[in-house]
C-alpha cells in the first residue's frame, strides 16, 4: 500500500511539476503568459471582425462594388497598422498627456520585445489589441461613404481618423483622459468604437449626399436591395464570434474568470436584439424582416459593449432587447430625414452606440463598478444620476467631437480633391471606375452598367 | 353618371356597328363615370358598381356577338354548336373597375368532330379576345382566357378537367378551382353553363377534403394591418405611404366570403349577393352581416378610388392607393374595416378548426 501511494506521488509529480515545484516567480510568469496568450487571442478575434465588415458591407451593397468594398477594407487596415503605429497610438495612450485631452509620447511605437518589470502583459500585445479596436472604428465609417466614395478619400480620412479622431476619444475614456477621470464607463468601446464610428459615417454621409436612385424627386425612398443576403447573415455571425474577442478580451487578464461573465451578458444581448428587431419588423410591416434581425443582433452586440462588464444577466437582455427595437425604428427615422445609410452604420453602431453608453448610466451595478474599478453604480442599483450623467456627458462630447473634426477633414477633402466619384463612375460602378475589374467579372459586364 | 345616361349608353352599345363605334362609347362611358371621389355611402357605391359593370357586360356581351358576325363575314360560318362565353374574375363576380383586364373561358357542346369544332371556337375566342383589347380590356397576365386551349372546352372536357382539378387537389388545382368558382355566364347558351356550374357543386359534395384543401389559397394575402392597428404601407418605390387596397384588402374579403359560399352551397358569384346569402342560411349573424358589407363596399370603393391610366390603349388599374388621399373619417372606417377582413380570414379558418 505504502510503494503504491509513493508511486501515485510520484507520478503526479512527473505530470505536474509545476503544481508540485512551482515557485511564486514561475506562477507570475505563466499569468502573464496566459494573460498575454488572452489578448493575443482577443487580438485575432477582432482583426477577424473585418471579415464580418467586409461580407456586411459587400452583402448590403450592389454586386458592381463588392470587389471595391472588399478590397478597400484590407487596404484600410493595412494603412490603419501603420498610421496607428506611427502616430494614433501615442496620441491615445502616449505617457505625457495633454491635460486629458489627448496623449503625447510613444510615436512610431518600439514596444520591449518582453515583458518589463511591473508591466501584466507585453506593450505590444496591447498595442495590437488596441489597433483592432481603432481599425474597427474605422471600418464603421465606411458605412456612410459606401458605394459613391472615391478610393482616394478613404485614404486621407484614414490618415487623419486613426492618427487623431479616433485616438483623442479613446484617450479621454480609456487612457487617462478627462472623461475617465469622471468615471465614465464605457468596458469595451459603445462610445469610443461605435459611436465615434457612425458620427464619422454620418458626417460622410451627409457630405456625400445620397447615392443615386435612393431617393425620388418627391423624397420618397426607393429600396436599394444588397446583393447577397447570405453574405450579410454570415457577416453578423463573424462580428459576432469576434465580439467575445472585443468585449470579454478587453478584460485584458483571466484572473478569476471575470472574462467569461462579460461574454456571458455578451451573448444575452446580442440574442436579444436580434429577437426584439425581428419581433418588432413583424409587428411593424407584416413581415420578418431578415435585415432588421441581423441589425437587431448587431445593435445588440453594439449596446452591450459599453455596459457588458457592469450589469446584471436581466439588464444585458434588456438592453438587447431596447436596442433591436432601437435599431429598427433608427433605421425608419434616417430613411425619413433623407439621409442614405446603405449599411444602416448610424442605427446600428450610433443609435445603439448611444443607447449602450447611457444604458451603463441605468443598469450598473454598484458591485461590478467596483470590481472593475470605474464609475459607480447607475441609477436603479444606487438611486443616483450621478453615473447616467456621466454617461451622457460621454456621447454628447465624443459624438459633438467627432461630427465635428470628422466634418472639418471631410469638408476639406470634399474642397479640394472631391469627395465623390462622377455620376457615370458610379453607375458603372466603383469596381471597374476605381479598380479596372470587376468583383463578378462572369455576372457583369462594362456595357451592362449594372 | 345619372340613371338615364346608363340606360341610354347600354342601348348605344346595343345597337353598335363595329368596335371602332363600341371603343368611342367606351372612352365617353369611362370620361363620364371617373369621379369616384364624389360617390358617398354604401348606397352609392353599391349601385354605381351595379351600374358600371351593367355596362361592361353589355359591351362584352356586344363584342361576342360583333364577333360571331366577323366569323361569319369571314367563311367560318356561324357557331357549330351552341356556347356559353363566361367572365371569370372581377368580370363574373361582377366588380369589374374602370380598368380590369380580361379573364374569361368558353364551354362549347359536345360534338362528334371536336376537333374541328374546338379549332372554331379557339379562332373565334381569339377574335373576342382581340376585340376586347380594342376596346381597352388588357389581356391576361395570367393567360385565363378563353383563347387559351386550357379554357377553351366542350362540355365533357371541361367536366373532365373540372374531376381531375378537383381529384389532384394540388396547389395549382386549387387555384384553377377557386377560379371557376367566380365563372358567370355573360354571352349564348346558359343553360350549357348551369350544367357545369352543377357539376361543380357536385364536385365539391363528392371530394369532402376540397374545402380544407382550399383554406391555404384563400388567406393567403394578409389584411394590410399590423397587430397594434397600424396601417401596413409601401414603404419604397413610387408608392411611398399607399397601401395596396387590392391585394391588402379587396382580394383577401373577396377570398374568404367565396370560400364561406362554397362552403354553404351558396351559388351566387358576387360577393354582395354572396353575403346576403350567408345571413340568409343562418352562417353569419346580422352584426357580421353588416360588418361584412360595410367592409368589402368601402374595400371596392376604394378599388375603385385606386384609379387608372390609359397605357398604349389599355386601361390599366392601379392597384394602391395612397392613405393621404382619404379623409380622417375614411382613414378611420379603413383602419375598422381591416380589421373586420382579419375576422372573415378567422372565420374561415374557424370552420375546420385553425
Amino acid at each position: 500500500m505504502i510503494k503504491k501511494t509513493l508511486l501515485a506521488l510520484g507520478l503526479i509529480s512527473m505530470v505536474f511539476p509545476l503544481a508540485a515545484y512551482a515557485s511564486e516567480a514561475d506562477i507570475a510568469n505563466l499569468t502573464i503568459g496566459l494573460d498575454s496568450l488572452w489578448i493575443m487571442l482577443a487580438f485575432i478575434l477582432v482583426l477577424l471582425m473585418q471579415g464580418g465588415f467586409i461580407l456586411l458591407e459587400a452583402g448590403s451593397t450592389r454586386m458592381k462594388n463588392a470587389g471595391h468594398v472588399a478590397g478597400k477594407t484590407i487596404f484600410t487596415v493595412g494603412l490603419a497598422a501603420i498610421v496607428y503605429w506611427a502616430v494614433g497610438y501615442g496620441v491615445a495612450f502616449g505617457s505625457s498627456g495633454i491635460s486629458g485631452f489627448m496623449g503625447w509620447g510613444e510615436f512610431f511605437f518600439s514596444p520591449a520585445t518582453e515583458v518589463l518589470e511591473g508591466e501584466s502583459y507585453p506593450a505590444s500585445v496591447f498595442f495590437l489589441f488596441q489597433l483592432a479596436f481603432a481599425a474597427i472604428s474605422l471600418s464603421i465609417a465606411w458605412g456612410g461613404f459606401a458605394e459613391r466614395a472615391k478610393l482616394g478619400s478613404y485614404v486621407i480620412f484614414t490618415l487623419f481618423y486613426v492618427s487623431f479622431i479616433y485616438p483623442i476619444v479613446a484617450h479621454w475614456i480609456w487612457g487617462g483622459g478627462w472623461l475617465s477621470e469622471h468615471g465614465a464607463q464605457d468596458f469595451a468601446g459603445s462610445t469610443v468604437v461605435h459611436l465615434s464610428g457612425a458620427v464619422a459615417a454620418l458626417v460622410a454621409t451627409i457630405l456625400l449626399k445620397p447615392r443615386i436612385g435612393k431617393f425620388n424627386k418627391d423624397g420618397s425612398p426607393n429600396e436599394i436591395l444588397g446583393h447577397n443576403q447570405v453574405f450579410t447573415a454570415l457577416s453578423v455571425l463573424l462580428l459576432w464570434v469576434g465580439w467575445f474577442g472585443f468585449n470579454a478580451g478587453s478584460t485584458v487578464a483571466i484572473g478569476d474568470g471575470f472574462f467569461a461573465y462579460v461574454g456571458f451578458t455578451t451573448m444575452i444581448a446580442a440574442g436579444a436584439g436580434g429577437v426584439s428587431a425581428l419581433l418588432i419588423s413583424w409587428a411593424v410591416s407584416g413581415k420578418a424582416d431578415i435585415t432588421s434581425m441581423l441589425n437587431g443582433v448587431l445593435g445588440g452586440l453594439v449596446a452591450i459593449t459599453a455596459s457588458c462588464a457592469f450589469v446584471d444577466p436581466w439588464a444585458a437582455a434588456v438592453i438587447g432587447l431596447i436596442a433591436g427595437v432601437l435599431v429598427f425604428y433608427s433605421v425608419k427615422m434616417f430613411e425619413k430625414l433623407k439621409i442614405d445609410d446603405p449599411i444602416y452604420a448610424l442605427s446600428v453602431h450610433g443609435m445603439a452606440g448611444i443607447w449602450g453608453t447611457i444604458a451603463n448610466g441605468i443598469f450598473a451595478t454598484q458591485a461590478l463598478a467596483e470590481k472593475v474599478g470605474v464609475g459607480q453604480g447607475g441609477l436603479l442599483d444606487t438611486g443616483s444620476f450621478k453615473q447616467l450623467w456621466v454617461q451622457i456627458e460621454s456621447v454628447v462630447f465624443a459624438g459633438v467631437f467627432v461630427a465635428v473634426s470628422s466634418f472639418i477633414v471631410l469638408g476639406i477633402m470634399k474642397k479640394v480633391m472631391g469627395f465623390r466619384v462622377t455620376e457615370e463612375q458610379e453607375i458603372v460602378g466603383l469596381d471597374l471606375s476605381e479598380h479596372g475589374a470587376y468583383g463578378y467579372p462572369e455576372q457583369l459586364t462594362k456595357s451592362e452598367k449594372a | 353618371m345619372e340613371l338615364a345616361k346608363f340606360a341610354k349608353l347600354k342601348d348605344e352599345i346595343s345597337s353598335a356597328k363595329n368596335i371602332i363605334q363600341l371603343r368611342g362609347l367606351r372612352d365617353q362611358f369611362q370620361q363620364s363615370t371617373g369621379h369616384i371621389e364624389q360617390l358617398h355611402g354604401a348606397y352609392d357605391i353599391e349601385q354605381w358598381n351595379f351600374h358600371i359593370n351593367d355596362v361592361h357586360d353589355t359591351l362584352i356581351r356586344k363584342t361576342v356577338a360583333l364577333a360571331e358576325l366577323r366569323m361569319v363575314g369571314e367563311g367560318f360560318g356561324p357557331p357549330p354548336t351552341s356556347y356559353s362565353y363566361l367572365l371569370l374574375g372581377s368580370g363574373g363576380r361582377s366588380e369589374q373597375t374602370l380598368a380590369s383586364d380580361q379573364d374569361s373561358a368558353l364551354i362549347y357542346e359536345d360534338a362528334l368532330n371536336n376537333e374541328e369544332v374546338k379549332r372554331y371556337y379557339i379562332n373565334f375566342s381569339g377574335r373576342v379576345v382581340d376585340m376586347l383589347k380594342q376596346l381597352g380590356y388588357p389581356p391576361c397576365d395570367g393567360k385565363v382566357q378563353s383563347n387559351e386551349l386550357m379554357w377553351c372546352q366542350s362540355e365533357t372536357e371541361w367536366k373532365e378537367k373540372l374531376e381531375n382539378w378537383f381529384t389532384d387537389a394540388s396547389w395549382e388545382s386549387i387555384r384553377y378551382l377557386l377560379i371557376c368558382a367566380d365563372a358567370r355566364s355573360v354571352a349564348g347558351d346558359e343553360q350549357l353553363f348551369n350544367r357545369i356550374r352543377d357539376y361543380y357543386r357536385l364536385g365539391l359534395f363528392r371530394h369532402v377534403t376540397i374545402m380544407e384543401r382550399m383554406i391555404d389559397n384563400t388567406v393567403q394575402y394578409k389584411m394590410l394591418v399590423g397587430i397594434f392597428g397600424q396601417f401596413i404601407k409601401d414603404r419604397y418605390g413610387d408608392h411611398v405611404g399607399s397601401i395596396d387596397v387590392k391585394y391588402g384588402a379587396y382580394i383577401p374579403i373577396v377570398n374568404s366570403i367565396r370560400w364561406l359560399a362554397l362552403n354553404n352551397h351558396v351559388t351566387s358569384t358576387s360577393t354582395l349577393c354572396r353575403i346576403d346569402s350567408l345571413f340568409d342560411k343562418e352562417v353569419i349573424s346580422v352584426s357580421e352581416y353588416h360588418q361584412y358589407r360595410e367592409a368589402f363596399l368601402q374595400m371596392l370603393s376604394l378599388r375603385l378610388r385606386a384609379g387608372h391610366r390609359l397605357e398604349e390603349g389599355y386601361y390599366e388599374g392601379f392597384s394602391k392607393l395612397n392613405l393621404k388621399k382619404l379623409g380622417s373619417d375614411e382613414t378611420r372606417d379603413l383602419k375598422k374595416n381591416l380589421k373586420i377582413g382579419k375576422e372573415i380570414q378567422k372565420h374561415v379558418l374557424r370552420e375546420f378548426g385553425r
